[in-house]
């Protein structure tokens, strides 16, 4: 069905005759003229274009959708559920014992953190979301996740392409393909981390075109120039550059006619096209320093404010997907302080993040969620004053909220002791099929044609989770 | 079992009487009743356990009526059609037996449970006649893929189109191609062969003279430009890369326990030469494993000084060191070992028997023993590999520099080896013990960085030896360590041992692990190299997960011509660049890039090889390539990591798992911490800014057009050619002079970009030589780290504010440059 976006009148104008007209006309319509014949084939600028869309051009999704955005915070190294969100009072009784059905070397492991109802819907959260407890009303806890394989890599990318092995895409390069960005000049789907080697697989485009790649930008530094490497030019004008850009897109439209047009080569342009609008785009987006001092301290000056800061302004400027790391959470030892340590990391700033969005009205067509990718052991993995929990791939927790959800409510649970999901298990396929359906898709329906096949999201999977809709 | 003998004669008999039972006689209502009520319940709860596509538990499989009927590894059927009570099938969804209640999370509503019981009572219905695959089927299957069975060397067939052929590969391929009715390509030109021979086997473009030379020469010039480019000490530099990608090569550690190492592995450096070194020796591949595994055995022999080889044990020791998890790390040796030499899996063992594969979780303790009884020396006594020369003031400056620090290290390691009771007992207070663990901690790492950096530290190597008295661990259930199984002897995987399984007796078994797999009857080894050799002359693979040749495989479409490459491998003493060579001279390797919409429709994706690949370049190779066209690239080899920001060739630059510099992270460099047989491509925006705007391509773009051989050149015929010519190694069409000409004549005029130019070239010269000269009054090691800065501002030269604008000839060739005959070989 998307394949008419891209096909207006004017997208194939025959190669033949520039062709004729580059080896007729030594002069006449110079370089730019040239150029603006060539873009009819290749994917110059909008405007430049007259109206030829652009991939990234917002499109309609299948129904009307209150969310316009998509907002992940990434808690990967798989937290802890029994000790942030999926409280369990009954391991708590059992600590010390072993748990029915498990090792039985090992000991149930109660969390030594205080769960209290919150909010007005009364739902159970940990001590250690300090600033998050005042969302709870807005927040969907899905208690009854689950997953294939507890190895963290593999399992991260499967919690964002719902692939365990073949490479897809992932949810935000989806989306893209969908809904376009509402913002020509920044790339459509931005993943932050600060630090560290995240596999490029967690917001790969994989067999949809190139443009729909996530950028993944480093915040560990402050400043834009840090954090988008090469981001000003310091030789030349940026007339100069775009009449360079131009000339670079003549050359590798000739290359491409030398070779049949190889589809790899095709990405090259939209890449360029993108850096170049970024240079004056992005400065001014991704210069955090700019919001006024009282947003600074609500966010809180660390890391991860400032890459919850920077989320805000992105989306605010219409870009579609925001990806967030915010990981850490690998606990085999030390579940006593290091889960609220990383708790702590991401509480203020992701509590912020939201009273941000509510006060400028952008909560409401925004989808936030916080999830890692599985989950892990009631029981302890080391004994003593340094217990921890192993990986768990039949339960974990995450929530969403905003745009379309239904807030205040705990979906789904575990056993008592929170071993394994039990009651309405959520698949992440499930999870990629509501949350494309709070972006007005039907997952069945958003298909990309590859090697001869339909693909989507949710693979050949994927209910749908009603209750969590508003 | 219970009951089994009873059912199982009368599921024999009631097989024997509906096998014959096609679905063609199942009536309308029956076949709806399986669709609608039987097939999607089987499908959502019980095919992710049972099912020959994904995992087979108990033996049983539930997706073909065969498997329904046979039943698992109880013996009893589970479904024995017109009685509900006597099908297992129906006794575990009904939750009666609390020993087999299935699915295992959740019962089944009623209603789906009176539609199953519904079912059994009419006979069963079930018109899937797809194979019949039971899960005993299944198992075996497994066993029998093709890559578990002996490599065998097919005959070389007879084809059509004889003028084709230049030697046995392109027989092979044509014969594949000319049953899909498919032509091969014809040879490509001159220019094109060059370049890509060039970037395939040194990842270097050829140097003007080179390009000069191989364009005119006569005779077997192709054979030549082979032989040279062979030879080249440049083609050690590219092949150890892409192994280096494969055994997850990192300068750091990744996490670690701060108490026991520090965060950089020092001598890592020293298996990358090792790498570089071997690849230019074209030692024997067999060798090569057994050197990475077990060169510290005084079984294996060696043509040369044992110190040389050590390092090759970093293929085993530069892995992540899990905040010092000893389980975690042996798994990853596991991990690299099997999937780097044998394309298999066998970690994903660890806590299971594999999901896809015949490895069991014994084959996995059987390894982990191996490496259990496998040992490093402790921090700071890594083995030295080179003699040192004790007098030199160098080496003196070093060991008074080193005393230092490991008088404060020493001065620590007694309390920091205690434990925290001991240390209560002697009444060290926390505070106390804090202070010591900084000093302890910093001194440490001063020491690291003292021998990754000072020139007078001897050259030393990460390497493993065995424990003095090896022994056999158990197996760990659900990998879990507290709770143990049988033992399992340290030996070699049972699918590719043969029936009587000999143990390794003798030290860890490294060694005999090593022979194991460098042993020419191994059906994986020689499979797995061929098709990573052939992956980096074509761009694609016969198979197309490099690292994983098991269940889970795509198998090649042409599995002729891998087994006949890995015999030749193997014929020829497991030399590498003869199969190089035999490659890169047939035919096949030299056809054009370019498609052919005929071929193209029953060949879409190019599988059977009728045409070359445009491939897709490398971050180093890009790099390489950008210095070299500026002239600058310090072609010194080997020594201690650098920074991106020198000359050397990228595959020197210090590489860090704990963060990847973010211009390799951005340009697809291999992930440090897993095998990478295969990179990702991706193409972001922030590749182009590097191109557009980073200093190290535009300041090449500079020196280039700042060449006499360029200023003097008169007319722009003669500049565009020049220039085409030193960035795509080709002469311009006539199309692109166009182009470029009318680039150049629109360009505003650059008079006071010229003068601000050779100003700013003519500071940089005083600048040199004044450097020049303090360099000559400083001491050895201040020369070090002045010349390490004056590296660094060689490339930015100065402060960003300054740089001089570029001129219209630079613009041009910096297009050139972004353009993406850049990135891609034809």
């Amino acid at each position: 069905m998307w394949k008419d976006n891209y096909c207006s009148d004017t997208d194939y104008r025959v190669y033949d005759s520039r062709r004729e007209f580059l080896s007729k006309s030594s002069t006449g319509f110079g370089l730019l003229g040239l150029a603006g014949l060539l873009g009819a084939d290749g994917l110059l600028s909008t405007e430049a274009q007259g109206g030829v869309m652009s991939p990234l051009s917002p499109k309609k999704p299948h129904f009307p959708a209150k969310a316009q955005h998509v907002v992940q915070v990434f808690a990967s190294g798989a937290p802890s559920h029994v000790d942030t969100w999926d409280y369990k009072p009954e391991l708590k009784k059992r600590h010390g014992k072993p748990i029915p059905g498990g090792s039985e070397n090992r000991q149930a492991l109660g969390s030594p953190y205080k769960f209290t109802k919150r909010g007005q819907s009364g739902v159970y959260v940990s001590e250690v979301w300090e600033k998050l407890k005042d969302h709870i009303d807005d927040m969907a806890v899905i208690n009854s996740m689950f997953t294939e394989i507890p190895s963290h890599q593999v399992a991260e990318v499967m919690m964002n392409t719902g692939s365990l092995r073949l490479p897809k895409p992932s949810w935000g390069s989806w989306m893209l393909y969908g809904l376009g960005s509402l913002n020509q000049n920044l790339p459509g789907f931005v993943s932050l981390r600060a630090g560290g080697n995240p596999n490029s697989g967690n917001w790969q485009s994989a067999f949809l075109p190139g443009v729909y790649q996530g950028t993944s930008i480093n915040t560990r530094e402050a400043g834009v120039e840090k954090m988008i490497r090469n981001i000003r030019n310091p030789y030349i004008d940026l007339d100069e550059q775009r009449r360079q850009l131009d000339l670079v897109h003549m050359l590798n439209d000739l290359h491409s006619y030398r070779l049949k047009k190889d589809e790899k080569l095709e990405a090259q342009i939209a890449s360029y096209e993108m850096a170049f609008k970024m240079q004056t785009e992005a400065t001014e987006a991704f210069d955090v320093e700019k919001e006024p001092s009282n947003i600074k301290k609500m966010y809180g000056e660390t890391a991860q404010g400032r890459q919850m800061m920077l989320a805000r302004r992105l989306i605010e400027r219409g870009v579609r997907c925001v990806q967030v790391f915010a990981g850490g959470w690998d606990h085999h030892t030390g579940i006593a302080t290091n889960v609220r340590a990383r708790a702590k990391d991401i509480d203020q700033p992701l509590a912020a993040f939201m009273t941000d969005l509510k006060q400028r009205g952008l909560f409401d067509n925004t989808v936030v969620m916080w999830s890692g990718e599985f989950g892990r052991t009631p029981d302890s993995q080391n004994l003593g004053d340094n217990e921890g929990r192993d990986h768990n791939s039949q339960a974990f927790s995450m929530w969403m909220a905003g745009g379309g959800v239904k807030g205040g409510q705990n979906y789904g649970s575990t056993d008592e002791f929170g071993k394994a999901a039990v009651e309405n298990k959520v698949h992440i396929h499930d999870l990629h099929a509501t949350l494309l359906h709070l972006m007005g898709f039907n997952h069945k329906a958003l298909t990309y044609r590859y090697n001869g096949r339909d693909f989507r999201l949710t693979d050949n999977f994927g209910n749908l989770l009603k209750p969590l809709l508003a | 079992m219970k009951k089994s003998i009873r059912s199982l004669l009368v599921a024999g008999f009631f097989v024997g009487a509906i096998a014959g039972v096609q679905a063609a006689d199942l009536s309308k209502e029956q076949l709806q009743f399986f669709e609608t009520k039987i097939r999607p319940v089987l499908a959502n709860n019980c095919y992710k356990c049972h099912s020959a596509a994904e995992k087979v538990k108990g033996g049983l499989t539930l997706d073909s009526k065969q498997g329904v009927l046979a039943g698992g590894s109880s013996g009893d059927p589970s479904v024995v059609p017109g009685d509900p009570q006597k099908s297992l099938l129906y006794q575990a969804v009904t939750y009666k037996d609390p020993d087999m209640q299935m699915p295992p999370n959740a019962k089944l509503p009623d209603a789906v449970i009176a539609d199953i019981e519904k079912w059994i009572r009419m006979g069963a219905p079930d018109p899937r006649t797809g194979k019949a695959v039971t899960g005993k089927d299944v198992l075996q299957q497994r066993r029998d893929h093709w890559a578990f069975q002996k490599v065998r060397k097919p005959r070389v067939p007879n084809v059509g189109n004889r003028k084709a052929v230049a030697n046995p590969i392109d027989s092979l391929v044509i014969a594949a191609l000319e049953k899909q009715g498919i032509t091969p390509s014809p040879v490509a030109d001159r220019q094109t062969l060059i370049r890509r021979a060039f970037f395939d086997l040194i990842g270097l473009p050829p140097s003007p003279s080179q390009y000069d030379y191989y364009r005119n020469a006569k005779g077997d010039w192709y054979g030549d430009m082979l032989n040279e480019l062979l030879a080249s000490r440049h083609y050690g530099e590219r092949w150890a890369r892409h192994w280096m990608d494969v055994v997850r090569y990192s300068d750091t550690r990744g996490p670690i326990n701060r108490n026991k190492e520090p965060a950089t592995y020092p001598y890592a450096w020293t298996y990358r030469d090792y790498l570089i070194e071997s690849f230019n020796k074209d030692k024997p591949y067999d060798q090569f494993i057994m050197e990475q595994l077990a060169a510290d055995d005084e079984r294996l022999k060696l043509r040369e000084n044992r110190n040389n080889v050590l390092p090759a044990l970093g293929f085993l020791t530069l892995g992540q060191r899990f905040a010092g998890n000893l389980h975690d790390i042996i798994d990853d040796r596991i991990d690299v070992t099997s999937k780097a030499f044998l394309g298999l899996t066998v970690s994903c063992s660890r806590c299971h028997d594999h999901k896809f594969d015949p490895i069991p979780t014994q084959d996995y303790y059987s390894w982990y023993n191996i490496f259990a009884n496998t040992q490093e020396p402790e921090f700071g006594a890594e083995r030295i590999v080179e003699d040192i020369q004790n007098s030199s003031a160098v080496y003196q400056d070093y060991m008074s520099k080193l005393q230092g620090f490991q008088k404060i290290y020493d001065a620590n390691e007694a309390i920091m080896k205690m434990s925290g009771r001991e240390r209560t007992k002697k009444g060290i207070s926390r505070d106390r013990f804090r202070t010591v663990q900084n000093d302890f901690r910093r001194a440490m790492n001063n020491i690291a960085d003292l021998n990754a950096s000072h020139p007078g530290a001897p050259k030393r190597a990460h390497i493993v030896y065995d424990v003095k008295k090896p022994r056999d661990y158990k197996v760990f259930n659900l990998g879990d360590p507290k709770s143990q199984g049988e033992i399992a002897p340290r030996r070699f995987l049972e699918i590719l041992s043969p029936a009587k399984r000999g143990e390794y007796k003798e030290g860890s078994g490294r060694y005999e692990l090593a022979q194991d797999i460098a042993s020419p009857g191994n059906p994986l080894t020689a499979r797995v190299l061929v098709n990573r050799v052939w992956q980096h002359h074509f761009g694609e693979t016969f198979v197309a997960s490099p690292d994983d040749f098991g269940n889970q495989s795509i198998a090649p479409v042409n599995p002729e011509l891998l087994d006949w490459l890995a015999s030749y491998l193997v014929e020829n003493d497991w030399s590498i660049k003869k199969l190089h060579k035999l490659i890169m001279s047939s035919n096949t390797y030299r056809q054009i890039s370019v498609s052919d919409p005929r071929n193209a429709a029953k060949d879409p994706y190019n599988k059977l090889f009728w045409r070359q690949n445009v491939k897709r370049l490398e971050f180093e190779v890009i790099r390489d390539t950008i210095l070299q066209i500026g002239g600058v690239l310090d072609d010194d080899m080997y020594g201690r990591p650098v920074n991106l920001s020198s000359f050397r060739r990228s595959i020197y630059a210090f590489v860090d798992r704990n963060g990847l510099e973010e211009t390799m992270f951005h340009f697809d460099f291999a992930n440090p911490d897993l095998p990478t047989g295969r990179r990702s491509q991706t193409t972001v925006p922030l590749q182009a800014l590097f191109m557009m705007n980073s200093p190290l391509v535009i300041e090449q773009v500079k020196r280039l057009t700042q060449e006499r051989a360029f200023s003097k050149l008169a007319t722009s015929s003669e500049r565009i050619e020049f220039l085409t010519e030193r960035i795509y190694q080709r002469g311009p069409t006539s199309e692109e002079r166009r182009v470029a000409e009318l680039f150049i004549d629109e360009s505003p005029d650059d008079t006071e970009a010229a003068l601000a130019q050779s100003k700013e070239l003519a500071a940089k010269i005083t600048e040199a030589r004044q450097r020049q000269k303090s360099f000559m009054k400083a001491n050895a090691d201040r020369q070090a780290k002045q010349m390490a800065t004056a590296q660094r501002e060689k490339l930015t030269g100065g402060a960003i504010k300054d740089r001089a604008p570029l001129l219209k000839w630079q613009k041009l060739a910096h297009s050139m440059m972004m353009a993406n005959e850049m990135f891609y070989v034809h």
